[in-house]
């Protein structure tokens, strides 16, 4: 069976869009790795804890591209998930005295950011400011906030996700793009494991059934 | 290809949807602005100022409004005033060109 890339690209590509998901994966795994036990994040962080403001710039430099990322999964937008990433650093570091030593820094500013963007959607929501961003939120995207390894499967991935239902879609996107497990998804949102697993199926049956020229459907 | 499987793919491909800056100085900035804002934190008379400035602006204008249609109001009377004056004037209007007077009452 073609893979997705394949179907798209044709197989002159496939070894170097399996490096490429490869080197992904390798990546993803280490940005995992990072946040479970790091000496100089913990000196860092007791650091600002004396009020060393300076030491923050280490957990700033080491999370920002993934805050910025959750943030933009979120939202949709790099203005907005840029100012939330530093609205999260921010207020992280205001309230860093609340912190846990010896606990990672990851979650907890992860669950910071995401607390941050599910407050802009519900404030979107509520009213009506961006009626394109509510009802077409894919439409934003341009192509240039894509990587540039195959765009067009990534964009045919990207529109599916978008087209879920809000909180299946950044479930979806925090489990598959961010490779987050139920479990952190759930201490991120605030929902249970137990919802988070039902959003996950609902969009994964959805997901199935819009990409199934590129995966197959469910019936193979 | 069974559900987990499925995911399982989807992860691996949709892990290239994870945001890339269009801006290449987008993480220098953020940093810079993150170290401003946690050196240099708003004190209480700024944040006071943040919120006076609109309070103030809103009020300006309205005075600014209040002021122009006062004037315009007054002017509209005062013209109405004249012409209403000069019409029950029973005064005749006369003109003289070259010694010769030229009345504009009938």
């Amino acid at each position: 069976m073609q893979s997705a890339a394949e179907v798209l690209e044709g197989p002159s590509l496939g070894p170097l869009l399996s490096l490429g998901r490869l080197m992904l994966a390798v990546q993803s795994k280490d940005d995992r790795t990072q946040t479970e036990a790091d000496p100089i994040e913990q000196q860092a962080i007791a650091a600002v804890k004396k009020g060393d403001a300076g030491s923050y710039d280490y957990l700033v430099s080491k999370y920002m591209k993934r805050v910025v990322s959750i943030a933009w999964g979120i939202v949709r937008n790099a203005d907005d998930a840029e100012d939330l990433a530093q609205e999260a650093f921010v207020k992280a570091f205001q309230t860093i005295e609340r912190f846990k030593p010896g606990e990672p820094f990851g979650p907890w500013i992860y669950r910071i950011v995401t607390n941050l963007a599910l407050d802009v959607l519900k404030h979107r929501q509520r009213f009506r400011h961006e009626e394109l961003t509510d009802s077409h939120p894919a439409e934003r995207a341009t192509s240039a906030d894509l990587p540039a390894v195959s765009n067009e499967l990534a964009r045919r991935i990207d529109a599916a996700i978008e087209s879920l239902p809000e909180m299946q879609r950044v479930v979806a996107r925090l489990y598959l793009v961010e490779y987050f497990d139920h479990g952190e998804i759930a201490a991120m949102t605030g929902l249970t494991e137990g919802t988070v697993r039902s959003h996950l199926s609902l969009a994964r049956a959805k997901l199935r059934d819009r990409l199934s020229d590129l995966y197959g459907g469910s019936h193979e | 290809m069974s559900d987990d499987r499925f995911l399982e793919r989807l992860r691996d491909d949709a892990a290239r949807l994870r945001f890339e800056p269009r801006d290449a100085f987008l993480w220098t900035r953020l940093r810079a602005r993150v170290r401003e804002r946690i050196e240099h934190p708003t004190n209480v008379p700024q944040m006071l100022a943040r919120w006076l400035r609109p309070v103030t602006a809103f009020f300006l204008v309205l005075a600014v409004g209040a002021a122009l249609g006062i004037t315009w109001v007054e002017r509209a009377h005062e013209s109405s005033y004249v012409s209403e004056a000069m019409i029950n004037s029973s005064t005749p209007v006369e003109i003289t060109l070259d010694g010769d007077t030229f009345s504009l009452a009938e």
